[in-house]
């Protein structure tokens, strides 16, 4: 094969794995309680700089910021859950979605204002360079983060399909006033899924840090593809987050291949119609 | 005998209509309890107020001593009441295994063991062959059982029925009863049970509640209640 068509679609996956773990977080959230969260793409970036800041002013290696990223955005997406989404819970649909985009310009502009709108990234990590293999190169900092993605994506989907918490998740998703009678507080169930899609984003970000540039918009770019990765999986179905996200990934990359890269999110986005005309309830969506 | 359930002079208004007032009765440790009475009549709201739904604005609701007054559904769950709805609320999307295995979630962390539980119940109510079909594939019959199969894996001590009969055929209404019969007597489970078809709730009985316009009307045994002017009065509808 070509090993230009190999690079691509060798790159592709590595970054398709990163659009499904954030999506998967998005997902969640879009699932249980019928809310976008549009501050999505800005707990990544909350991601990405908790891992700069622990890197410049701590010397910690982005490696092992990935856990704190992970819980500081838990917390993030709690807080955000207790504070603003549960008063608006059953507000009219234009409120909710003014609520969730006022938070990303908040995220944005607080990161602006302390950070800066400069480009930063993190240089001299544990994980650098490249290698070689059957013609292709691999960055160990994408090759790393993509294991990490699969893996936290992964533990999600073990957590909604075999555990007690994800049978109760689920349960509220489906029926609210059923699960109540089985005993589930839906108020700690939207609380735990913030967290959780919370987390997804900060660790997707904090995965991201050791190779991506840092800037206070990097979340707008991450965050429409996330919507573009649910939109194709079908909303609210984790397993169909994991899928397009890949596919997309791999989208991105091959239309960077055979058309010059700066077009390469007209492919994405032509998927992105084309399944709205064609299957609005996505690939692996419910009616 | 102290009471499992007891209600104290409670109350629940709607803007200016009162739905419930003032009802006071108690259901002892292994009855099945009939609260009957015609259509409108308060039964439902009355129901909602014990099992959390609604805060009643009067009066006190008691479980096993305790008050639990204005407790949510989840906790009034968890203290061992366990509902179902008249109109199916079951999670479609969800395997019948895992819809009873979400109720059985309400005491066990224990995944396997939930799948166990989700077994047995499902058995009981007799979906053991379809423990892996789709709920929402299920008959409007085949759900209301496993609303009541998903009820009983919470453990209950005392298990609501809003209308269990409705919408289902004869041969459909007498398996019912074998199974309201079967919980009380097997699994040792108390019954209060909503229902305004009266010639189906009063032989399976042991005590029946009246309600009208919102107040309680008649307690007693069915042949007696049954009897009762004012009982004959408000489902003839006449002055």
């Amino acid at each position: 094969m070509n090993p230009d068509l190999m690079q691509a679609i060798t790159s592709g996956l590595l970054l398709g794995f990163i659009y499904s773990l954030v999506a998967v977080g998005l997902t969640l959230i879009w699932g249980v309680m019928d809310i976008v969260n549009f501050a999505h793409g800005d707990f990544l970036m909350l991601g990405m700089y908790t891992s700069y800041v622990l890197y410049t002013f701590f010397g910690i290696d982005p490696l092992f910021s990935i856990p704190v990223a992970g819980a500081l955005l838990f917390v993030v997406g709690v807080v955000t859950y207790r504070t603003i989404i549960r008063r608006i819970l059953d507000g009219p649909m234009l409120i909710q979605i003014f609520s969730t985009f006022g938070l990303m310009i908040f995220l944005r502009y607080v990161i602006f204002a302390v950070f800066k709108p400069d480009y930063r990234s993190i240089q001299k990590t544990l994980l650098s360079g490249t290698f070689r293999i059957f013609g292709v190169y691999v960055g160990i900092p994408e090759l790393v983060a993509a294991a990490g993605a699969l893996v936290t994506t992964g533990i999600i989907f073990w957590i909604m399909n075999y555990t007690k918490t994800g049978a109760a998740i689920t349960a509220t998703a489906e029926n609210r006033e059923a699960a109540q009678l089985m005993g589930i507080d839906p108020d700690r169930i939207f609380s735990l899924s913030w967290g959780i899609g919370g987390a997804a984003a900060g660790i997707a970000g904090a995965l991201l840090a050791n190779f991506f540039y840092i800037f206070p918009e990097v979340g707008g770019v991450f965050g429409l593809t996330a919507f573009v990765v649910v939109c194709l999986g079908g909303f609210g179905s984790i397993h169909g987050a994991f899928v397009a996200g890949i596919l997309v990934g791999l989208v991105e990359s091959l239309g960077g291949y055979v058309a010059p890269p700066e077009y390469k999110h007209i492919f994405v986005y032509s998927i992105f119609i084309f399944v709205l005309l064609v299957r609005p309830r996505g690939l692996f969506g419910v009616t | 005998m102290s009471a499992l359930l007891s209600l104290r002079g409670v109350t629940k208004r709607f803007g200016g209509l009162v739905a419930n007032r003032d009802v006071t009765f108690d259901v002892h440790e292994g009855e099945i309890v009939g609260l009957i009475g015609p259509n409108g009549a308060g039964k439902s709201t009355l129901f909602n107020c014990i099992a959390g739904y609604f805060s009643p604005d009067g009066g006190k609701v008691f479980f096993q001593g305790r008050d639990i007054t204005g407790y949510s559904p989840e906790k009034v769950t968890h203290l061992g009441i366990a509902r179902t709805f008249q109109i199916v609320k079951i999670f479609g999307n969800m395997t019948v295994r895992e819809n009873i295995m979400v109720g059985a979630f309400c005491r066990t962390w224990s995944v396997s063991r939930a799948s166990e539980e989700a077994e047995a119940w499902g058995t009981f109510v007799g979906l053991g062959g379809k423990l892996d079909y789709m709920a929402g594939e299920l008959t409007l019959a085949e759900q209301k059982w496993l609303q009541l199969g998903r009820a009983l894996a919470t453990r209950p001590r005392l298990l609501l029925m809003d209308e269990v009969f409705a919408g289902l055929t004869q041969a459909e209404i007498k398996s019912a009863v074998n199974l309201i019969k079967r919980i009380k007597e097997e699994k040792g489970i108390t019954v209060l049970i909503v229902e305004h078809v009266m010639d189906v709730v009063m032989p399976l009985s042991d005590r029946v509640i009246v309600l009208d316009n919102g107040e309680k009307i008649a307690e007693g045994k069915p042949e007696e209640v049954s009897r009762d002017e004012r009982v004959i009065r408000a489902y003839l509808g006449e002055e």
